[in-house]
Order: C-alpha cells, then structure tokens, then sequence
C-alpha cells in the first residue's frame, strides 16, 4: 500500500466549507422553492439563510480559484485531447462494468493527476461553467432591484431564476451522484478519508 | 289647477336644477390670480424669510381640483368676496383649507394613522393632506409606479431601508409593493405595466394608442380574442407580439399596488409582516390582476387577466417567490433527483450483487 499527498490542506478547506454551504443552500433552497409544502423553517429564515451563505460559498469559490490558478494546479481540471476521447470511455467502461469484476482503475490517482477523465469533464464543466452561473444567478436574485440592467438583459427576473432552479436541482442531483461516487475508492471509505487528511492510499500493484 | 301644478313642476325643477350643479362661483379663479398668478409674489415672515404667494394657472388647471371644476374659494372658502378698497382684498390670515369639507372619507382615515396621532401629540413634521397632496398641483395617482409614489410621498420623511430589518430583498419589495399595502392593509392586487426592457422605462399608455388609433378600450377589448372579459395567456402573450409590429419592445412588469380606497391613509405600524401573505398562491393580492395601460392625464385603463398567467413567461419582469412558479421547471428538477438517484442506487445494487464476482477473482 502507498500513500499520496493528494489534497492540500486549503484544498480541504475549501472543498468542506463548500460542502457545508451547498448543502445548507440545498435545503433552504428547498424551503424557499416549496415554501407551501415543506415546512422546517420559515421563509424569511430560509431567505436570510440563502443570501448570506450563498455570500459564504462565493467567496469560498474565490479561494479555491486562487489557490488552484495561483500554485498551477488548475491544470488538474483540464483533460488532454486523449482524455477527452479515449479516456472516458475508457473510464465509462470501467464504472459501468470492469468495476464490479473488480478490474483495476484505469487512470489511478496521482499526486499531479488527481482526476480521471470523467472527473475532469465534469468538474470542469461544473467549476467553471455550472458553479459561477449558480453564483452569479444567485447574486441577481438577491439584488433583484439593484441589478435590475443585468437581469433585464438577460430577459428577467424569472428567467434567472429558472435557471438557478434548474442548476439547482443539477446540483442536488449531482451531490446524491458525488457522495455514492466517492465510495468507489480502493476501500468505500477511503476517499473521504483523503478528503480529510490530504492522503490517498492507493494500491502498490498499479503503480 | 292643471296649470298651477305646471307651474309648480317648473319651479321644482329649477331649484333641483340650481341645487344639484355646483354652486355659482362667487369669484372667479382669475380673479385671484390677477395678483396670485404673479411669479414674483412673496411674502415677508417677521423673522425675513420670503414666503411664495404665487399659483402656476396652468398646473392648477392640469390639477385634479382643476379639471373636476373645483375652484379657489371651494378650498379658501372664508374668502366669500374681494374688496379692492383694501390693500389685500380678502382676510389676512386666510383660515387653513379644510380638506374634510370635501373628502370626509380619507379624514376619517387620516384621523386613525400614525400621523394623525404624531400630529396630535405636537410632533413637528407629522404629514397633513396637504404635505402629501401638493394641494395646489394634486396629479391623479392611479397612473403612478409603486416607486414613483414611494419617492412622492413616503420617502420624503422616511428612509425604509433602516427599518424592516426582518425583510429580506428589501429594494426589491419597496420597488414592487406599495407602502401602504402593508402599512395601511388596504385591499390589495396585482398590476401588470407595460415596460421597455432595453430602455428601463415605463410605456405611456398614450404611445400605444397612439400607434394602433381608436380609445383605449377598444383597444383592450381588442385584446381579448375570445371575448371572455379577460385576457389568458396565450392572449396577453399576443399583445407583445402585436405591439412588436409596431416597433414597440416591451416586458410585462408587475407590481403589487394598494387599491386606491379612503382607506390607504389608515398608515399603522402593525403592519403586514407574514411572508406568505404574498408568497403564496392564495395570497389575497393575486385574487385581480389586470393589464394596466396609463393615461396622459394621470388616471389608467385597465383589464382583467387571468392569474394563471402570471406562472408562465409571459410575465417574465414578474417572479412572486414560490406563489407564481413556472410548472415544469420544478417537472424537470424531480427527473433529474430521480435520474441521480436510480444512478447512485442502480450502481450501488449491482455492486452489492457482484460481491461474489470479485471476491472469487480475489482469491486467484
Ligand atoms: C389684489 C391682489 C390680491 C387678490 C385679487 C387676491 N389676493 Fe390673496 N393675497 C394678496 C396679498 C397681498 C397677500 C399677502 C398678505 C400678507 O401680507 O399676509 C395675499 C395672501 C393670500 C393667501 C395667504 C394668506 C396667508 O395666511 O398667508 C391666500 C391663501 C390667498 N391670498 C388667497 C387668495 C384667493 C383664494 C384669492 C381669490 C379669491 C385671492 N387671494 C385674491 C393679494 C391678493
Ligand atoms: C384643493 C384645495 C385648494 C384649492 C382649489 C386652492 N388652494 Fe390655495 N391653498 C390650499 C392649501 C391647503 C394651502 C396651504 C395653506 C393651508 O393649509 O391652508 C393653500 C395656500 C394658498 C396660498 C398661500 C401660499 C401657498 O402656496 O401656500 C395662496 C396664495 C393660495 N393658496 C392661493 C390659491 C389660489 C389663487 C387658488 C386658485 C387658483 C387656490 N389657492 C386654490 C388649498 C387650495
Ligand atoms: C402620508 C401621506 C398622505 C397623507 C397625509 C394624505 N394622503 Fe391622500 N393619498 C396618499 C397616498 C399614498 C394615496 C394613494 C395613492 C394610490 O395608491 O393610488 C392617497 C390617495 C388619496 C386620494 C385618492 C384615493 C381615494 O381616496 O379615492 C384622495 C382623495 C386623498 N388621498 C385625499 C387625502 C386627504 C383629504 C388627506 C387628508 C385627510 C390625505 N389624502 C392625506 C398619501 C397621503
Ligand atoms: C370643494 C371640494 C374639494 C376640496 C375642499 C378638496 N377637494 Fe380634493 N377633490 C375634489 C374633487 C371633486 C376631486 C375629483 C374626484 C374624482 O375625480 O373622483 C378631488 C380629488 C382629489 C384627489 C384624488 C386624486 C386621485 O388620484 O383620484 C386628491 C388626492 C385630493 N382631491 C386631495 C385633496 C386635498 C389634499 C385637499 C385639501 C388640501 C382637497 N383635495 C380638497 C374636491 C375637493
Ligand atoms: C411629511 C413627512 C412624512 C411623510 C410624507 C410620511 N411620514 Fe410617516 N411619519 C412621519 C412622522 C413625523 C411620523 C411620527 C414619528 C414619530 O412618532 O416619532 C411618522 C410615523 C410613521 C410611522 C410610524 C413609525 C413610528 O416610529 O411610530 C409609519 C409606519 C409611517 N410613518 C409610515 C409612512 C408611510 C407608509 C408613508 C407614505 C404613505 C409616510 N409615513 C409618509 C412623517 C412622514
Ligand atoms: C412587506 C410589508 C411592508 C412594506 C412593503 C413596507 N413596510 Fe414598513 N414596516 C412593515 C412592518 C411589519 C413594520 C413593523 C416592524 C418593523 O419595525 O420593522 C414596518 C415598520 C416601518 C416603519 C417603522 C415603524 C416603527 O415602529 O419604528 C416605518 C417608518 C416604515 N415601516 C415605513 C415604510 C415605508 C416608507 C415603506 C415603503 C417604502 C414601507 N414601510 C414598506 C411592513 C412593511
Ligand atoms: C406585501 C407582499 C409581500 C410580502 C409580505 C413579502 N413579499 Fe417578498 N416580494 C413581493 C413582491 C411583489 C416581490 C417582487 C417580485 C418581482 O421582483 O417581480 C417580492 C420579492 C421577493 C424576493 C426576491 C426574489 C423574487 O422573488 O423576486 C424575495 C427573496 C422575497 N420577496 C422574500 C420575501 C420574504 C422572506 C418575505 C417575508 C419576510 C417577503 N418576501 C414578504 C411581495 C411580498
């Protein structure tokens, strides 16, 4: 067995702050979206909640985009002409069938490759595509009034939040995928475990 | 006796005549403002300051007061007649106009707001009829936006933003809802304005008939292609269309506007508080909703729509926060939970199912 130094320590920062806001945002989100049917908290709580953690979660995304652009490793996010191709199916294959043969991983982890294919497409879809327009639809409907040239243009007010409803619902279905996902490591437990200590233990044999 | 009983009938009629027009005016308008419609007429207080005496003829005529024929002695009634022997030719103090003579039903009101009592109690700066109403110059109110009358009246002595600490999005709810819909509980409902988009502004009502001709009516009553009395979706989705042929860009903008009733005045700091007074399908203010084109002269037109148009994209300047929802939106996000669902699920029960599979590779 080896161990990798894989996530550094405001990696983890970022990624738990994260989870915590996203999950807080979800259920409030829920309220907010359903405020005749669920009832956990009031609307006004659920509100105020959403605004200022939502706030929380934009700032923290400013960490995650300046300790990855500034130390270089946001190249992990970026597939090769190879990965994109080759390598997702590949790694498709492997999560739809070699995985329950208990076939070895195709794109084990590394300290300076941290992601498969798939991961890559799709954190990079999410990091730089999903995640700001989340934020920044967020952001408009929290100043609805005071941004109302942006939210005009972009053809108002329910429009935005149509697509912050849609993305929002992309993102609860995504969490329920990332969780279960994360239990595919070597052992159910042991990314998580990364995700809290920084070390991956990966398999001697593939190495 | 027939001929007397005639004679009795015409003079009847001659005194219901005399009783039921306005009263004859003892002094005409431009009489006083031979001398009031000077521009340079002021008024020296003892403490120096000069204090305008001057009437703009031609706002007071544009007034309310002045189109419905009200003149100055209806207002300054204890002038009953000019004498020029003197150098002012009326009373001096004039007494206060007494507002009430006319409009008893919005003093009834006044009398139980907050600033009635403020005033009562001496508090200086407690608004009257007349601080709010221009008296001299009193427009129409019905064609003015939420925000406009929030910047006429209340905003003037009140800044909003440091109270209503519990209200979230508090720009936006003093953009779209009126003051006193919360403050005085008034009836309350749903109006939706024709507005640029691209220009930010408002489209006066006179443009649109304007381009198309005839009255506003007929020009409503042409929106309505069923003839229902109201206009559904589909039709009010129609008049952005119509209007785009004539080169007009336009988005529906809602707002949620206090009924215009005597009752607005009751200004209370109990006011409306719960959420879902207005988040809420069943919110009361929901109950009308029209289609509102403003008038040159300050009143509207209006027609009735149907509700369920507010939870489309017809009315995309409109989102009421979880009581007027785009169904399928939420449609969509369910078959996407459901989809990571069966996915997690799916993956997770072959999984435990080809536990044997592997095991038996591991032991190789
Ligand atoms: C001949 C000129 C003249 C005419 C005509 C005239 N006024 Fe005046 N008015 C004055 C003067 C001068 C004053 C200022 C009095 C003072 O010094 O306090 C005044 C003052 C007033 C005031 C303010 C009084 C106060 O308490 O401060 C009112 C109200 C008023 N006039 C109404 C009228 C009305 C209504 C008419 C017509 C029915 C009218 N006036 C006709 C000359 C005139
Ligand atoms: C709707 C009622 C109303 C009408 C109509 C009206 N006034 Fe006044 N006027 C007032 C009120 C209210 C005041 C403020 C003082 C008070 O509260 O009595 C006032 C004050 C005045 C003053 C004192 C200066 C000022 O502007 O405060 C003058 C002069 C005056 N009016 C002249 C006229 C003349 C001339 C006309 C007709 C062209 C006229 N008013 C019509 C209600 C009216
Ligand atoms: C605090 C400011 C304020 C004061 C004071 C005030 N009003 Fe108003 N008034 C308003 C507002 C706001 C409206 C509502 C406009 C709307 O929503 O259409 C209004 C509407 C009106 C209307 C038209 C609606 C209706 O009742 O049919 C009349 C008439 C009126 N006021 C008369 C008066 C009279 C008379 C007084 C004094 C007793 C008075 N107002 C005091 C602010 C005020
Ligand atoms: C002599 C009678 C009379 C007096 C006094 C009077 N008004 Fe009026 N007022 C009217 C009439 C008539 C109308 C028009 C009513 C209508 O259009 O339905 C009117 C309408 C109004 C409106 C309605 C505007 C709207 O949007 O419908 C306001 C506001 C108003 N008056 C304020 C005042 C104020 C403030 C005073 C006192 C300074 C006052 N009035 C004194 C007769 C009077
Ligand atoms: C001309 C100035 C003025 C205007 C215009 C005005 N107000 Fe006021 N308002 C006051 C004053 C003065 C008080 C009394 C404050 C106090 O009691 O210390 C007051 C009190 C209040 C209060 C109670 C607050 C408290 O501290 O007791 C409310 C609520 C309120 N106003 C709402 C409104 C609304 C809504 C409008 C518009 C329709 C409005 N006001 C227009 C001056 C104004
Ligand atoms: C959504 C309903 C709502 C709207 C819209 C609203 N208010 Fe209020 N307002 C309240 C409630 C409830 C309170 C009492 C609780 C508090 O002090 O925040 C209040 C309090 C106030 C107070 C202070 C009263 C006090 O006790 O000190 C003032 C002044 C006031 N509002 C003015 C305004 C003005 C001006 C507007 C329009 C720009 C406005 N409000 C719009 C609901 C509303
Ligand atoms: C008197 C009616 C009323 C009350 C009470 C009210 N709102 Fe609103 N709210 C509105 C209106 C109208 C809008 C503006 C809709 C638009 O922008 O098109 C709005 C907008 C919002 C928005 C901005 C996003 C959006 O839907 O446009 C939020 C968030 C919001 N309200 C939350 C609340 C909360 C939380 C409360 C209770 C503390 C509350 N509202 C109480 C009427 C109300």
């Amino acid at each position: 067995m080896k161990r990798i130094y894989i996530h550094p320590i405001p990696v983890r920062i970022w990624h738990w702050i994260h989870a915590i806001g996203i999950v807080l945002l979800v259920i409030t989100g829920f309220q907010i979206r359903f405020a005749q049917h669920i009832h956990l908290m009031s609307l006004s709580t659920a509100t105020t909640m959403h605004n200022w953690i939502g706030i929380i979660v934009i700032l923290d995304f400013v960490l995650w985009f300046i300790f990855y652009t500034f130390t270089g490793k946001i190249r992990v996010y970026f597939p090769s002409v190879e990965e994109i191709f080759k390598g997702t199916i590949r790694q498709a294959i492997f999560y739809g069938y070699k995985i329950f043969k208990g076939a070895a991983r195709p794109y084990p982890v590394t300290a300076e490759n941290k992601f498969n294919p798939l991961q890559k497409l799709a954190y990079l879809a999410i990091m730089f595509i999903l995640v700001p327009i989340q934020l920044l639809t967020g952001l408009l409907l929290w100043k609805v009034e005071e941004l109302k040239n942006i939210v005009d243009f972009l053809g108002g007010v329910k429009v935005v939040d149509t697509v912050h409803v849609l993305l929002f619902f992309f993102f609860v279905a995504f969490i329920i995928a990332h969780i279960y996902l994360g239990t595919l490591g070597h052992t159910p437990l042991s990314d998580y475990k990364a995700m809290i200590t920084g070390w991956e233990e990966e398999p001697e044999e593939h190495q | 006796m027939k001929g007397r009983s005639w004679l009795w009938a015409c003079i009847m009629g001659v005194v219901l005549l005399f009783a039921l027009s306005p009263p004859l005016r003892a002094i005409e308008n431009s009489a006083c403002l031979d001398c009031h419609g000077d521009p340079d007429m002021v008024k020296e207080l003892p403490n120096g300051k000069a204090v305008s005496l001057y009437v703009n003829p031609d706002r007071f005529k544009a007034s309310v007061h002045g189109r419905n024929g009200i003149g100055c002695t209806d207002c300054h009634s204890d002038i009953e007649k000019l004498n020029y022997e003197k150098e002012v030719p009326h009373p001096v103090p004039v007494a206060p106009v007494n507002c009430a003579d006319c409009h008893d039903e919005e003093s009834a009101a006044y009398e139980e707001s907050v600033h009635a009592k403020a005033k009562a109690k001496g508090i200086k700066g407690a608004p009257t009829c007349a601080t709010c109403h221009q008296y001299h110059y009193t427009p129409y109110l019905a064609a003015y936006t939420v925000k406009e009358k929030r910047d006429l009246f209340c905003s003037k002595c009140h800044d909003p933003m440091s109270h209503h600490k519990w209200l979230t999005q508090k720009e936006t709810h003093f953009a779209h809802v009126d003051c006193s819909l919360c403050h005085a509980k008034t009836k309350g409902m749903t109006n939706l304005r024709l507005y640029n988009p691209l220009t930010m502004k408002f489209i006066p009502g006179g443009r649109i008939i304007k381009a198309f001709g005839g009255s506003y009516d007929s020009f409503l009553k042409s929106l309505d292609a069923n003839k229902n009395h109201q206009l559904e979706n589909e039709e009010l989705k129609a008049v952005s269309d119509k209007l785009g042929k004539k080169g007009f860009r336009v988005a529906l903008y809602g707002e949620m506007v206090a009924e215009s009733t005597p009752e607005v005045h009751k200004i209370t700091k109990n006011a409306i508080r719960k959420c879902d007074t207005c988040h809420s399908p069943k919110s009361p203010y929901l109950r009308s909703v029209s289609f509102v084109l403003t008038k040159p002269d300050g009143e509207i037109s209006s027609y009735k729509v149907e509700k369920a148009s507010l939870s489309s994209f017809t009315t995309s300047k409109f989102y009421l926060l979880s009581a007027t929802k785009v169904k399928w939106v939420d449609i969509i996000g369910f078959i996407l939970i459901l989809a990571g669902l069966c996915f997690a699920g799916g993956h997770f029960f072959i999984r435990i199912v080809t536990i044997p599979i592997r095991r038996k590779r591991g032991d190789k």
